[in-house]
């Protein structure tokens, strides 16, 4: 009787163990962001030794309207994390912000680096790169921003590269462009994935993190 | 996971055929740890596990038997490196929160050399080994995202433990230590893993 019974929980262990185990722990909201980098290596080679920033979060919203609210709640955390990180890569002398005025708001960090409107003249720049924020909430809907930025010899206004149709929403997406060849494809892709929570103070704390950590990841950037 | 299956039920028939002779047979709660490779993946101590066991004497100090475990080690690695990957031939990182597991089933053939004591009351320490087959099931959560692998390769497993009796009957609780190790298999990378476990035993 003891053989047949200790058979027959012999036997069932089989079939639990057709379905492993995945014990649901302690996990934040922060957990779940992650931040993800593209490069093309052939354009980091050498890598660039000066950047532009425009300086203005694009928001990509959805043609149905069914976009998250959003104020510029994090713009200041994205625009200002990435300058520093820029400073960090290029020195202050090497790097330029492109405002749509001559009191760029939010106001920037770094007060030796220069800022650059339509009325002045092109800097010689190497990358230009264009933050932007995903509100639509239909990963089905287009993007459609096009910001103007200088070129090597010129200005231009081109559609941002952001090409995507899957993102989710809330995240952040930094593009940098090699302006040296005057190509207009990305040559580098930051995407930081996070949830946008209720809390600003998270929101905030975390978006200056994941900035951060793609910056850090990018080694090959300087 | 088909031989899987297979090695359970020989296990099965090992364990009845125990029955019959002398035998020792204990369950028992595993408390795990990862070493080498496997202690870098999950790094903390993990007590989810159990393990079921059963061996026949052939003479009075040395038996042979089966044993099954399932182990679940997780652990979640806030300050892991960003992990290199190419999407359509662009290189690129991630890195993120990982959550990771591991699902271990060791089945495994089984003998002992047993240190007889004077009485029955007292502890009964044995020494020996296991190998077998080892079933490995990987995953890794970053994000929203998971990347699952599992393998299933050979196994070795020595311990030390002891069968602490409860008065004059056969019934005691069983303490043993291991480590088992299997080499790297598949895509995964070797496993390496220390347990100690207690439980009930019965000693014919």
């Amino acid at each position: 009787m003891k053989n047949k019974y200790f058979k027959i929980f012999a036997l069932s262990i089989v079939t639990l163990v057709l379905n492993s185990c995945y014990p649901d722990g302690d996990v934040n909201l922060e957990d779940l962001d992650t931040v993800s980098t593209f490069y093309t290596e052939n354009d980091f080679n050498p890598a660039p030794s000066s950047a532009i920033i425009y300086w203005d979060v694009a928001q990509l919203k959805g043609d149905d309207g069914d976009d998250i609210a959003y104020n510029g709640e994090i713009d200041d955390e994205i625009l200002n994390t990435t300058l520093d990180n820029l400073v960090s890569l290029y020195g202050a002398s090497n790097v330029f912000i492109y405002s749509k005025s001559e009191t760029p708001f939010p106001t920037p960090n770094n007060a030796s680096v220069t800022v650059i409107t339509s009325n002045d003249p092109a800097p010689q720049v190497e990358a230009g790169i264009v933050p932007s924020i995903v509100l639509r909430k239909n990963t089905q809907a287009s993007i459609i921003y096009p910001p103007c930025l200088p070129g090597f010899w010129y200005w231009y206004c081109y559609p941002p590269v952001v090409g995507v149709s899957s993102y989710s929403v809330g995240t952040v997406l930094l593009e940098l462009t090699d302006l040296r060849s005057g190509g207009t494809s990305a040559s580098w892709n930051a995407i930081i994935r996070g949830l946008l929570s209720s809390s600003s103070s998270s929101n905030s704390s975390r978006t200056i993190e994941g900035v951060n950590q793609a910056f850090n990841q990018s080694p090959y950037l300087k | 996971m088909k031989k899987v299956y297979i090695l359970l039920l020989i296990l099965c028939g090992t364990i009845n055929y125990s029955f019959s002779q002398n035998s020792y047979w204990a369950i028992n709660w595993d408390i795990s740890t990862g070493l080498g490779e496997t202690g870098d993946f999950v790094q903390n101590v993990n007590f989810r596990g159990f393990s079921v066991e059963g061996r026949s004497f052939i003479n009075s100090n040395v038996s042979i038997g089966g044993f099954f475990a399932w182990d679940v080690l997780t652990d979640k690695v806030t300050d892991a490196n960003p992990i290199p990957v190419t999407i359509e031939g662009t290189p690129g990182h991630i890195s993120g929160t990982q959550v990771n597991y591991l699902n271990i089933l060791p089945i495994l053939f089984t003998s002992h050399y047993y240190f007889k004591s004077e009485g029955t009351k007292t502890p009964t320490f044995y020494v020996g080994g296991g190998i077998g087959g080892v079933f490995v099931k990987q995953r890794s959560d970053i994000g929203l995202r998971s990347y699952t692998d599992d393998s299933f390769g050979i196994g070795f497993q020595p311990e030390i433990g002891s069968h602490i009796p409860f008065g004059y009957s056969g019934s005691g609780m069983n303490v043993a230590l291991r480590y088992l190790y299997s080499p790297s298999a598949a895509s995964l990378d070797a496993l390496s893993t220390l347990s100690l476990s207690i439980g009930f035993s019965f000693l014919n």
